[in-house]
């Protein structure tokens, strides 16, 4: 069966070494998959090479087998998208866009787009210029989901977005999925994918440097980051000479992170028995923990 | 060509359309009505304002059609929708230049009417060839700004090339048209600009050398509405 999106070594070159080198990638339909990277990576080059609207500088993107740039036109019914900045044409209200894209979409208002109404809490009588950026971004959620497309490119979709309504996006995301809709979804967090993805690629400087499944979401959270406040310079001395690897340290103010497995406290414990200490927390190593060197968080 | 995108296109746009194109109505019946003012009509309805008033509307709407949704980024819900970008790029010209036949038929309507009523005296045929030939020009107008929208992806950009050059164009036939008074020196002038190519005081004395010289104004109104056309369907767009 065609993979739903298929990269072969795609590439765009722009100045300074920016763009994205040499991707490659295969999507088979009913997966969630995200791409996580910072602000200039490629996430948006990459999305807008798989809608058709730049010209990849060499190799290839396809949605179900047809080319993104030449059968462009032809794949737009399969794609539900999400732009990384929110523009609307210059209609009154949320009410008439939505007419209007389903005119062009040739699409009638159903059940569905006024569940994804209500789902979002939109006031479609409001000023569609005078939209905050979440009910912005609320009105094109829902003009991405409400043809229920086989596709959804969704490029950063939850900017903006309260956690309340963060909650409610991830929700629907794992509804379409049930239903077998293929997403690939980017942001510059790792978190607030992992719960709704298959698969998270890691993009840097336009290439994908690593790709994160659910067995690998597993192994970074079988581990806890230890934060402990030595009483004394010679007590951080201390943790910093311990087997573990301290992922962050900060000699101002004797406090040191260390990374513990989780099968591994009880020499922690006995690390922690011979510092004096002012303050100990634990928490579960995340993604973006994970990662905090190259997102540079 | 797409049909709801058209709908969409001509209600975004009908304010300004309908305002510019009341206004030079307007102006002509007034003109024409007129028993003063029946000589300025080809000199000055015809030579100048009807360009300048149509340049306005032109530009505006020219930027509009494909820059300005680039620019602004609700491009991006155009091409969401299965429409080829050269679809798009039809359908918004046809709107321009299909809301310009309607401009200047409704100008010949009113243009008769007045000359009738007010017994101004003008030939029907002069009065229909000066309105298609000012159409003309603005066809011209519209192509060079539509040829700009279609390249660039900025509003300033689209504005700074071909709404710059329209203007140029009018500039160069006002101080051209002071030869007529006067200052033959600045005859030369009119060969700078493509509003010469209207040449209103041939139609007026009923010569025929203005016939080919329109024709050359839709040689260029194919040519940049076809470069408009083809340049926005190749560009990269950032949405």
């Amino acid at each position: 069966m065609l993979a739903m999106v298929e990269t072969k070594q795609l590439s765009k070159n722009y100045k300074n070494n920016r763009g994205v080198h040499g991707m490659n990638m295969a999507i088979q339909q009913g997966e969630v998959v995200g791409i996580v990277g910072k602000n200039g990576a490629g996430k948006t080059t990459t999305m807008r090479m798989l809608m058709g609207f730049i010209h990849p500088s060499a190799g290839s993107a396809a949605i179900r087998g047809m080319d993104a740039w030449t059968k462009a036109a032809k794949t737009k019914p399969l794609i539900g998208y999400v732009p990384g900045e929110i523009a609307f044409p210059d209609t009154k209200s949320g009410a008439t866009f939505l007419q209007n894209e389903l005119a062009l979409l040739r699409a009638n208002k159903d059940e569905y787009v006024n569940e994804l109404i209500q789902r979002f809490k939109i006031d479609l009588t409001a000023d569609l210029r005078r939209m905050s950026k979440g009910m912005k971004q609320k009105t094109a959620l829902v003009c991405a989901f409400m043809t229920k497309p086989p596709l959804l490119l969704l490029d950063e979709p939850t900017t903006g977005l309260d956690p309340v309504m963060r909650d409610a996006f991830i929700d629907l995301i794992l509804q379409v999925k049930a239903q077998g809709t293929t997403v690939f979804l980017s942001s510059h967090m790792f978190n607030e994918l992992e719960r709704t993805c298959d698969r998270i690629m890691f993009l840097k400087d336009g290439q994908v440097i690593d790709v994160l499944d659910e067995s690998k979401f597993a192994e970074i959270h079988a581990a806890q980051r230890v934060t402990i406040v030595a009483a004394t310079n010679d007590g951080f001395e201390r943790l910093l000479t311990s087997d573990f690897e301290p992922v962050r340290q900060d000699p101002l103010h004797n406090t040191v992170v260390l990374l513990v497995p989780n099968d591994d406290e009880a020499r922690l414990l006995q690390l922690l028995g011979e510092v004096k200490l002012t303050d100990v927390s634990f928490d579960t190593q995340t993604l973006d923990n994970y990662f905090e060197k190259e997102l540079e968080l | 060509m797409s049909f709801p995108l058209l709908k969409q296109t001509f209600k975004s746009n009908f304010a300004v359309w309908g305002l510019v194109t009341l206004v030079m109505n307007v102006i002509l019946a007034q003109l024409i009505a007129m028993k003063q003012t029946q000589a300025l009509v080809a000199p000055m309805y015809y030579g100048m304002l009807v360009s300048t008033m149509v340049a306005l509307l032109v530009v505006i709407t020219g930027n509009k059609l494909l820059a300005g949704q680039v620019d602004q980024g609700s491009m991006a819900y155009i091409l969401t929708a299965p429409i080829r970008r050269t679809t798009v790029a039809i359908t918004q010209l046809v709107y321009m230049v299909g809301s310009l036949v309607v401009t200047y038929g409704a100008m010949v309507a009113v243009s008769l009417v007045t000359n009738n009523i007010a017994d101004a005296g003008f030939k029907t045929q002069t009065l229909i060839n000066l309105n298609f030939g000012a159409f003309m020009v603005a066809l011209a107008f519209a192509g060079i700004m539509f040829a700009a929208s279609g390249i660039f992806n900025l509003s300033k950009y689209a504005f700074g090339t071909g709404g710059l050059l329209i203007i140029l164009f009018i500039l160069l036939a006002i101080v051209g048209s002071f030869a007529d008074y006067g200052v033959a020196g600045l005859e030369h002038v009119q060969h700078l600009t493509i509003v010469s190519l209207f040449d209103y005081k041939n139609i007026v004395s009923a010569g025929s050398k203005w016939l080919p010289k329109l024709a050359a104004l839709g040689g260029i109104a194919a040519a940049t509405f076809g470069i408009g056309t083809t340049a926005f369907a190749k560009k990269d767009l950032p949405l």
